[in-house]
């Protein structure tokens, strides 16, 4: 980034794509970018590199949680072996079909914003949304409740092993004696796992929402979303919460 | 057309001008209404909105620190007890940290200044620029709930398992007001970096930057990097108390000390932005106080780069100690030292920027050069604690104490006052009583001096810090201390004073009433709303003191050397 | 003696710098010396520059502008690097220091500390025990063997110069050779809750004999390693080891074979060694054994847990009964143990590591009426 900026000549930062005479004045005439703005590229260029170390940001927030939970799976090996079978594998396989989904159908909403289709944009957009309140919906009312069921939310701290799903039973007869120390290895697992969960829904909630307002005010208000980055900024966002499920699954 | 950092139109000698007023078309008259201000995007007006709200906080971490100095007055501990003494540095820690120095220089001077400084009409983000004064509002108003509710008693460190599993304060909501906060300086962080990559104005290279932008850039590095890992850090502690399963529970399995390398992880990168920005105003006072180009521009940038990066590998240095590894603590240990060396090459070169200059010891120069005094020892003490045998001795005493109010009172707080009365005519327009300002500066210098030298002596015999009662024969050194502590509090009173004074009665201080090079000076104090009535094209390297001079003496002005 | 220690604070009622009682400690300070000698040349050099700068280039009148001084590289690299060179002085010697310091002595003494809010409770070898206060003899390096039963504390003495985090769930280790006869403080270093300041209390130096008088003066609780084999009938480890289990002679001291994460790997048994294979036996398996052994985790206390840790160490020693003989070894402890005849100390034995209801200190009422940095004579 510092490259593209420093490598303009002097005195021209920008002068290329805005009239000179715009360096000299503040009167707006053109409405296409934001008051502080000299031109919409300037502002283009702006959005993208404050989405980017927005996403820097994010990485080093998600590298935390990642950092303390591989430290404790190499410490409590045992306990997180155990832990992973009671994941329930079929819900996680078709939510990551579903996001992967979203992830094109969003990438068709930025090609559509390229081509000046507005309403590609809305379409593929809307589809997104739909593609990810379906993952969220799947979360709340397939695992999380599932595993609330089992007792495995660290709020509902109980450990039960009569309910474990049959699969886990089959696969560990010896679990319901296992000691103390990892039936809390497992906690700390579980733990670990909605903390980083529920932030990465809350994202995909956040982003839902985002999507939903731009395709409103693009639809009803007429807002001319393809001649923004708006929509590829978007699909930056969107992209980066679905490798961070990738991660995490 | 051009406009040039120098321009004989701004001259200072209009500034003199008895004659002259305020500018009726500036920011602060763009509105006047409670709402104009709670609603504006204007970076000026959050600056001010900014240096409004953390003012109120030092105050208040200033309070818990009188009645800390007065405890301590005695060995015997029977003031507030030893429960509310430890509310109190917790209170006086975090007020302190979180919710003043951190967004003293970059949120006040760096939201006023780095837009007009790179010759910008606003931020690139303004309105996320409003989110981040509201979030710090917000965490703010958390921490005093925190206080009304009988505060909390970790210590700023919030180490485990004591926060997460054996605390019965109000951890869990002092967590909440830290992390709101912390993401307010992501923010502020993001802003800034956007806008010094995006919008600099024609002929603004990155070369030409005051160094003032490029400490505020280096800083916005940092938060934007470090800030999330404390986020987490925190979260993680919320979680385990309000979920106790045992992350930082040995008992369950758990290790006490991961949230220690979480938490320095960012907390160490955190110190940094706790001067580099401070830094970055020195750069500008000096340079304007002695009238010359500052020594070393590009070493003054890159060591600011090389600060704010090598800053994330030496967190360890807090922990050697704990038990961590000799080799591991070796590697934090030599980084350390890595790191003093940009420091000095600072240090010097704002000396040799005095070097045959025309000094004057306005009061911002009188700051700045406290600043440099109190700092030195502050860094220098600072590779006593990086000295890893040193350290066993030194750590958790009162020569860590004495140490960081050296860099972060003594240094930062310094620096952000020197900014302060600097920037305070372009701010308002009008200029402060000199007598009492640079009272103000010497009362500070001497008070600082008085309340924490004697705690490197008091340290260095061994007195644990966090203890509300010590033994006999530590009390006279700290009396001498709380003796000080009154001298530094009249020293920060003062400019309460004949700052506000000055609003109304002040001497209208005109565009450039330091005869300073600088962009911010060639638009009128205040300045507009969009900071410029024109963009301005640069064609001069910063601090272009020669072309003054040249101008001033009637002689041509130097070529610049092209770029 | 106290009275004449009153008198001493008023005729001197404050030092500037703390006595010196351990062999380490003259080597801190030199050290010491050496920063402060190059950190008062700094400062000297900083503040004399600014002074002269300020008076040389004093604004005259206001119609002066200095010429420009261009940038000189020599200057900067000057100051760039003999910066450098003096702080790498200072890492090396530090570091030094600090490995010499971390490395315990073999033949050290060894004595159990445990801290807990706030109190330190100290056992030696001998059996006998002592709260807020450590008896050590001048001359032989004492090794401390830390350990937390609820947060991070940090045992800090610093007539000494040498401190260390005491962790829960962990053993930490210090040693010192306390080189002067005296009193001095005992800190708790690192914050710990509501009367962190009252967790102090004194170190009491003594000659080699005093010291031993004192050791089997008074209640003397039954040596650790004693109490230790006791419970390791009560806990019925004797019933595997030895036969599914291994033999636990031959253990403390040596590297041994053990799988963790299902990779073999070699480590040393050291104190925290058996410490993990009695509370967390399944984190590293001795190779070539079943993961049988049931974890103890919670069920011992960390006294229970120094017992039969010191009992499985005696086990090597040739000198007791269990011994085998083997040929002395660096980290093998009967050198290090002052054992008293076990039959000459008898006492009541209450725990006294039982979380105490009297434990807890008032505030600033923890000091020691003569405790002091000088050394009592
Ligand atoms: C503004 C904040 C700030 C700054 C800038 C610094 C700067 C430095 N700090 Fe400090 N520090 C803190 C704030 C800060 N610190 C705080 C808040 C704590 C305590 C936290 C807590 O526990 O509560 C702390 C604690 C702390 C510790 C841990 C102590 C302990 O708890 O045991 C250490 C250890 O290495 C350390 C080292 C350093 C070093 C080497 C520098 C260096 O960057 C200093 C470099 C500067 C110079 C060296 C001076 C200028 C140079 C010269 C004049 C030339 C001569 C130089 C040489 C010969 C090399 N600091
Ligand atoms: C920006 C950071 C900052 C600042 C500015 C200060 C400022 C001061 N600090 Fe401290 N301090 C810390 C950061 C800071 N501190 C931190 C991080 C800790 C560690 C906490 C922990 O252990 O968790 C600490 C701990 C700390 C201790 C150690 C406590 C202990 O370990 O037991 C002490 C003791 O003397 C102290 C004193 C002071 C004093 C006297 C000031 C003075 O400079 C303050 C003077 C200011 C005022 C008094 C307010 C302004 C005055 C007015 C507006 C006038 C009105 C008021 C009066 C007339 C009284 N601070
Ligand atoms: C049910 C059988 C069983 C009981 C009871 C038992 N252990 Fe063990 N122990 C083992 C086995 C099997 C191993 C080897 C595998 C391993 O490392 O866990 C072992 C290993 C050890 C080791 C590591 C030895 C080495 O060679 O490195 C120590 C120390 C130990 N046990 C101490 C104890 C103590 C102390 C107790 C009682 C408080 C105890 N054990 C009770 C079965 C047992
Ligand atoms: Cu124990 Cu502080
Ligand atoms: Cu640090």
């Amino acid at each position: 980034m510092s490259e593209h900026a420093a490598s303009h000549p002097p005195h021209t930062p920008f002068t290329q794509h805005g009239t000179p005479a715009h360096a000299t004045t503040h009167v707006h005439d053109d409405h296409d970018h934001a008051h502080q703005f000299d031109d919409a590229v300037q502002q283009y260029d702006a959005t993208s590199l404050g989405m980017w170390a927005f996403l820097a940001t994010e990485v080093l927030f998600f590298g935390g949680v990642f950092t303390a939970y591989i430290i404790y799976r190499n410490e409590f090996y045992e306990g997180y072996n155990i832990a992973s079978h009671f994941l329930n594998k079929w819900v996680g396989f078709a939510n990551t079909g579903v996001l992967l989904c979203s992830s094109f159908t969003a990438a068709m909403s930025v090609r559509a914003s390229h081509m000046g289709n507005r309403k590609g944009v809305v379409n593929w957009m809307f589809l997104t949304a739909i593609l990810g309140s379906t993952f969220v919906g799947l979360k709340l009312s397939l695992e999380y409740t599932h595993e609330w069921h089992l007792g495995l939310v660290p709020l509902n701290n109980v450990w039960n092993p009569d309910l474990w799903i049959p699969e886990a039973q089959t696969l560990m007869p010896t679990l319901g004696d296992v000691n103390p120390v990892v039936q809390n290895q497992v906690r700390i697992f579980f733990l670990f796992y909605f903390i980083m969960t529920m932030i990465h829904a809350l994202h995909m909630v956040i982003g839902v929402v985002m999507m939903l307002w731009i395709c409103f005010r693009a639809k009803f208000l007429n807002w001319p979303v393809e001649k923004t980055n708006m929509t590829e900024m978007f699909g930056l966002y969107w992209h980066f919460v679905d490798i961070v499920w990738i991660f995490l699954f | 057309m051009t406009t040039v950092p120098y321009n004989p139109a701004f001259d200072d000698a209009k500034s003199r001008d008895p004659e002259q007023t305020i500018p009726a078309d500036n920011y602060l008259s763009a509105g006047h209404t409670i709402r104009s201000w709670l609603l504006t995007v204007d970076h000026k007006r959050i600056g001010i909105l900014y240096l409004i709200s953390i003012t109120f906080f030092f105050i208040l971490g200033g309070l818990a620190a009188t009645l800390m100095r007065l405890e301590l007055a005695t060995p015997k501990g029977d003031l507030v007890g030893a429960e509310n003494y430890n509310k109190l540095f917790t209170t006086h820690g975090v007020t302190m940290i979180f919710f003043f120095l951190v967004p003293s220089v970059p949120a006040v001077l760096g939201n006023f200044l780095v837009p007009i400084m790179i010759g910008a009409r606003d931020l690139a983000f303004p309105r996320i620029n409003l989110l981040s004064w509201y979030l710090y509002v917000f965490g703010g108003m958390t921490a005093i709930i925190v206080m009304a509710m009988g505060g909390v008693d970790t210590g700023w460190t919030f180490y485990t398992p004591y926060s997460s599993t054996f605390s019965n304060s109000n951890v869990v909501l002092s967590i909440v007001g830290i992390f709101v906060a912390g993401f307010s300086s992501i923010f502020t962080g993001l802003n800034f970096i956007v806008t010094v990559h995006t919008m600099r104005c024609p002929g603004m290279t990155w070369f030409r930057m005051p160094l003032f932008v490029w400490a505020n850039y280096a800083t916005s590095l940092i938060m934007i990097l470090g800030t999330p890992v404390v986020a987490i850090a925190m979260l993680l502690v919320l979680a385990e108390r309000l979920a106790g399963v045992g992350i930082f529970d040995p008992r369950l399995g758990g290790d006490p000390l991961l949230f220690q390398h979480l938490f320095w992880f960012y907390s160490h990168p955190a110190v940094y932005i706790m001067i580099l920005p401070g830094f970055g105003v020195i750069s500008e006072v000096i340079t304007c106080f002695s009238r010359k180009k500052v020594f070393g521009y590009s070493f003054i940038a890159f060591s600011s780069l090389a600060i704010a990066l090598i800053g994330f590998l030496v967190w360890g240095h807090h922990m050697f100690v704990t038990g961590l590894s000799t080799y591991g603590g070796m590697v934090f240990s030599l980084l350390s030292f890595l790191i003093a060396v940009p420091t000095a090459i600072k240090i010097f070169n704002w000396i040799g920027t005095m070097y045959k200059g025309s000094i004057s010891l306005d009061t911002p120069m009188l700051y700045a050069l406290g600043f440099i005094g109190l700092f030195t020892i502050g860094g220098l003490t600072g590779l006593f604690l990086s000295t890893m045998a040193m350290d066993v001795h030194l750590t958790d005493t009162y020569f860590v104490v004495a140490h960081f109010h050296y860099v972060m009172v003594g240094g930062m707080v310094t620096a952000y006052l020197a900014g302060i009365h600097f920037w305070w005519p372009k701010m308002t327009g009008r200029m402060y009583n000199e007598y009492w300002s640079r009272m103000s500066a010497l009362l500070v210098f001497i008070g600082f001096n008085a309340t924490f030298f004697p705690q490197f002596i008091v340290g260095y015999m061994g007195m644990p810090r966090r203890y509300h009662a010590y033994p006999e024969e530590f009390q006279l050194l700290n009396v001498l201390s709380s003796a000080g502590a009154s001298i530094l509090a009249i020293g920060f009173a003062l400019p309460l004073f004949y700052l506000l004074h000055s609003l109304k009665f002040g001497k209208i201080a005109g565009p450039n009433p330091w005869g300073a090079a600088g962009l911010e000076w060639q638009t009128t104090s205040p300045p507009p709303t969009f900071n410029f009535d024109e963009t301005p094209v640069v064609t001069q390297e910063a601090y272009a003191y020669e072309d003054i001079r040249a101008d001033k003496l009637g002689i041509p002005r130097p070529t610049t050397p092209s770029h | 003696m106290m009275s004449v220690l009153a008198q001493f604070e008023k005729i001197e009622p404050f030092r500037l710098f703390p006595k010196q009682a351990s062999g380490i400690a003259s080597e801190v300070d030199a050290l010491y010396f050496f920063l402060l000698a190059v950190s008062a040349f700094f400062t000297i050099l900083i503040f004399g520059l600014l002074i002269l700068f300020v008076v040389k280039f004093r604004r005259k009148h206001d119609d002066e502008y200095p010429e420009a001084v261009p940038t000189d590289m020599r200057l900067e690299l000057t100051w760039t690097f003999i910066p450098l060179l003096i702080s790498l002085v200072m890492f090396f010697w530090g570091a030094k220091l600090y490995v010499k310091m971390s490395q315990i002595p073999p033949g050290a003494m060894e004595i159990a500390v445990t801290g807990k809010q706030w109190m330190w409770n100290i056992q030696h070898q001998s059996g006998k025990r002592e709260k807020n206060e450590l008896h050590v003899p001048t001359g032989r390096p004492v090794k401390l063997r830390m350990t937390s039963e609820d947060v991070i504390h940090d045992f800090s003495i610093p007539a000494f110069r040498v401190k260390h985090d005491v962790v829960p769930g962990r053993y930490t280790e210090m040693w010192f050779t306390p080189t002067e006869p005296g009193t001095y403080y005992l800190f708790c270093a690192e914050y710990c809750g509501a009367f962190h300041s009252g967790m102090v209390g004194r170190v009491v130096v003594q000659d080699p004999q005093e010291y031993a008088a004192w050791l089997t003066n008074g209640i003397v609780d039954e040596p650790p390693h004693l109490a230790g084999a006791k419970l390791f009938t009560q806990y019925s480890c004797i019933t595997c080891h030895g036969q599914q289990g291994p033999t636990l002679q031959r253990t403390y001291g040596n590297i041994r074979k053990v799988v963790r994460d299902g990779k073999v790997i070699e480590v040393l048994a050291d104190d925290s060694y058996l410490r993990r294979a009695i509370l967390n036996p399944q984190y590293e398996l001795v190779e070539g054994y079943a993961p049988l052994m049931p974890t103890y985790q919670g069920q011992l206390s960390e006294d229970a847990v120094n017992q039969l840790i010191a009992y499985i160490k005696s086990l090597d020693d040739p000198t007791s009964s269990r011994g085998e003989g083997r040929p002395v070894d660096a980290a093998r402890p009967p050198a290090n143990v002052l054992l008293p005849d076990p039959n000459v100390v008898t006492g009541p034995r209450e725990n006294p590591m039982k979380p105490s209801e009297d434990g807890v200190a008032a505030p600033g009422a923890g000091y020691p009426a003569d405790a002091t940095t000088q050394p009592v004579k």
